[in-house]
């Protein structure tokens, strides 16, 4: 025990039993030093006898000081000390006391401690007691504490921004400092822009500065930076440290998966006390901030990414829609034309027609009522004047039902082709008696179509076939389904007139004839009319002829 | 009685083909020729030009579609409207075969419907069978 104090009056005969003691009080006393926690021994008036290394660097008296001072006078209030008397009562009967106080050094540095109050025997016979002490500096626990509450309420707000401001307050409050702020660097990695900035009273705008010549800059290396005092001095490069006057700056790296993100620091116009807790709590936030912070800014990334993607969206639908609005005009354009064109059509078979038949019917009058006065020649020509009235009515019919026949709304269902085919050729046979023609029709050729259309188509095509085969002796007309190429198609065929395949571009065109009016009267509009048909069944229309070989056309039709 | 026919025509060689027509099958009932529509409502009421007529109605009405004034289809949209006139046997015959024209004609309440031919001979025709269905063989309610 120590030395100075002498507490043991011992008797000559204890003597061996004191020497071994005392043997056992070294390496008591080894112990005693080594031990963090800090040891007082006091005496029954609650003196200190004895203190031990670390209670003595801690509380930052000199041992002569320390020696025969009473415990009190590391108490921070009264009320503590009236309590503590209590306690120290309490102790000295035998109680074991386990307590907290808030105690403070010689200079008047605050350190909370937990408290262990024991009664100590000194000798087993003159009944001498003390009391141990105990001490242990319990900051960096309650400031970890206080820490991890404060993180604790940032993170239940939802906002980033308010999150962030939370967590600086938070710091700012745990350190004791006026300013405390939270950077981000920025990609030239020269440059640290502000998230938020905490001025002791309230959050000021942000601001971008630049790293050289910083404390901010040495954070930046990946290090802790703790300058206690004097920091402006110490970086008179920083011409805002100097303007705001700071003495004190502790700064820690946010770093996530070895990504430098920026720093929290705190700052303050008076000098600080690097402690225990100083820089584990600084580091603390730091960590806990990289997180939060690379969470939102890939959360914001990924928004960006997605109003990017609903930008590009949004752009091409309106392209989209724009195109289909242009369509639809050019759509109801063509419809009003289709219109007008159907309405045309309509007085132009009316109004032709008049005229035609006045024409036609005067021509007949003569002939019956002045048969008589007319000569051959002059019967001629009025048949020429008939005759060319007959073609021009069919001609108008052709135009009209070529035009009917575009416009329709086609109605699908299952049709056979070999009975309208065998009726037309009937029909044909009725009016040309005269004629003999050999008819192949192969039964059963049933297909998707429109019924009105596949008539006029059928009387189109075997209406020529029964025409172009007209001069040529046994005449053969067949209709039947032919595969090409892995499709089938419906085939005409006829052993008549035939055209050169050099003209067979314009077959299909309206108004285009491949033979003299003299030769085979025609409109040229039948055959377009049939294409018209053919497409509006989705279906394939082509021919193959020869000159007084006879021609195929082949169709089929996809409804 | 008198069985007058009623040409509602507006074009003069229908008009005379159609009256050659009737001539030449010899259907010589007085033929009443209106030139649009207006004439012929007019006819068929009484009224007008025609306010002081005996009240008859015609035998048959030969009604073109496409009139001056009121066209074909107004016409017997009208006549069909009113009791007195609406049992009278009206033919329409016109130069358009529009499906439309024919469907409208027959639910206004056309009795017949034909296409004027440019062949004369199948104009001649047409009107002869008309006279003789409408003229002769026709019984009319009294």
């Amino acid at each position: 025990m120590n030395q100075q104090v002498k507490p043991l009056s011992v008797k000559k005969e204890f003597q061996l039993e004191l020497d071994e003691f005392n043997s056992r009080a070294e390496k008591f006393k080894l112990i005693f030093n080594a031990s963090p926690d800090m040891i007082f021994i006091l005496s029954n008036s609650g003196l200190i006898l004895d203190a031990n290394d670390a209670a003595i660097a801690e509380y930052q008296y000199s041992r002569k000081q320390i020696f025969g001072m009473s415990y009190e006078k590391l108490l921070t209030k009264a009320k503590h000390v009236k309590s503590s008397r209590k306690l120290f009562k309490s102790a000295q009967l035998g109680a074991e006391i386990d307590y907290e106080w808030l105690t403070q050094t010689s200079k008047g540095k605050k350190i909370p401690v937990d408290v262990r109050l024991r009664s100590l025997k000194l000798s087993e016979n003159d009944n001498k007691s003390a009391v141990v002490l105990i001490l242990r500096n319990i900051s960096l626990k309650q400031k970890a504490d206080e820490a991890i509450t404060s993180l604790a309420r940032a993170s239940n707000v939802n906002e980033f921004e308010m999150f962030l401001k939370e967590s600086v307050r938070s710091v700012a409050e745990l350190y004791g400092t006026k300013f405390a702020f939270i950077g981000r660097l920025q990609p030239d990695k020269k440059h640290v822009t502000t998230l938020v900035v905490w001025a002791g009273d309230r959050f000021v705008d942000n601001f971008t500065y630049s790293l050289d010549g910083t404390p901010c800059k040495d954070v930046m290396d990946l290090t802790l930076e703790l300058v206690p005092d004097s920091a402006a001095e110490r970086y008179p490069e920083d011409d805002l440290l100097i303007q705001m006057g700071i003495e004190s700056y502790f700064g820690a790296p946010m770093i996530s998966d070895t990504k430098m993100l920026g720093l929290i620091s705190v700052m303050d116009d008076s000098p600080l006390h690097v402690e225990e807790w100083t820089s584990p709590i600084l580091s603390l936030f730091s960590n806990r901030l990289a997180v939060e912070i690379e969470r939102f800014e890939m959360t914001n990334e990924l928004q960006k990414n997605k109003e990017e993607l609903e930008e590009i969206v949004k752009e091409r639908t309106a392209k989209i829609e724009e195109q289909t609005r242009l369509l639809q005009e050019s759509h109801d354009a063509l419809e009003e034309a289709n219109q007008e064109m159907q309405s045309f059509c309509y007085s132009v078979s009316h109004d032709l027609r008049a005229p035609l038949r006045g024409i036609s019917g005067f021509s007949d009058v003569i002939l019956e009522d002045y048969e008589d006065k007319l000569d051959e020649l002059g019967k001629e020509y009025l048949h020429r004047i008939k005759d060319s009235t007959t073609s021009m009515s069919d001609l108008i019919d052709g135009m009209l039902q070529l035009s009917r026949v575009s416009h329709q709304e086609a109605e699908f269902e299952e049709v056979d082709l070999s009975v309208i085919a065998e009726e037309v050729l009937t029909n044909f046979s009725s009016y040309d008696k005269n004629r003999t023609v050999n008819i192949t029709i192969q039964p059963e050729l049933i297909c998707r179509a429109d019924r009105g259309l596949i008539i006029i188509l059928l009387q189109n095509l075997l209406g020529n076939a029964w025409k172009y085969t007209h001069k040529v002796e046994n005449a053969e007309i067949e209709f039947v389904k032919e595969n090409i190429q892995g499709e089938d198609y419906f085939v005409i065929k006829d052993n008549g007139a035939g055209f050169d395949m050099k003209h067979a571009g314009k077959l299909f065109e309206p108004f285009k004839r491949l033979h003299g009016e003299a030769e085979f009267p025609g409109s040229g509009i039948g055959l377009a009319t049939v294409k018209s048909i053919v497409s509006t069944h989705n279906g394939d229309l082509w021919a193959s002829a020869e000159v007084n070989e006879g021609a195929k056309f082949y169709f089929n039709l996809k409804a | 009685m008198k069985k007058t026919i009623l040409l509602v025509e507006d074009n003069p060689n229908d008009e005379a083909l159609t009256l050659r027509a009737f001539e030449k099958n010899n259907i010589l009932n007085e033929v009443v020729v209106a030139r649009d529509g207006q004439e012929a409502i007019d006819f068929l009421f009484c009224e007008g030009d025609y306010s002081t007529r005996e009240k008859i109605n015609p035998q048959v009405i030969l009604l073109d579609i496409n009139l001056p004034k009121i066209d074909g289809l107004d016409v017997l949209r009208r006549l069909r409207a009113y009791e007195a006139t609406s049992l009278i046997p009206v033919v329409i015959m016109t130069t358009s075969d529009e499906q439309n024209d024919l469907i409208t004609s027959y639910q206004l309440g056309a009795n017949s419907y034909i296409r004027k031919p440019v062949e004369l001979n199948s104009f001649m025709d047409a009107v002869k069978q008309l006279g003789m269905y409408w003229l002769v063989l026709n019984e009319q309610p009294k």
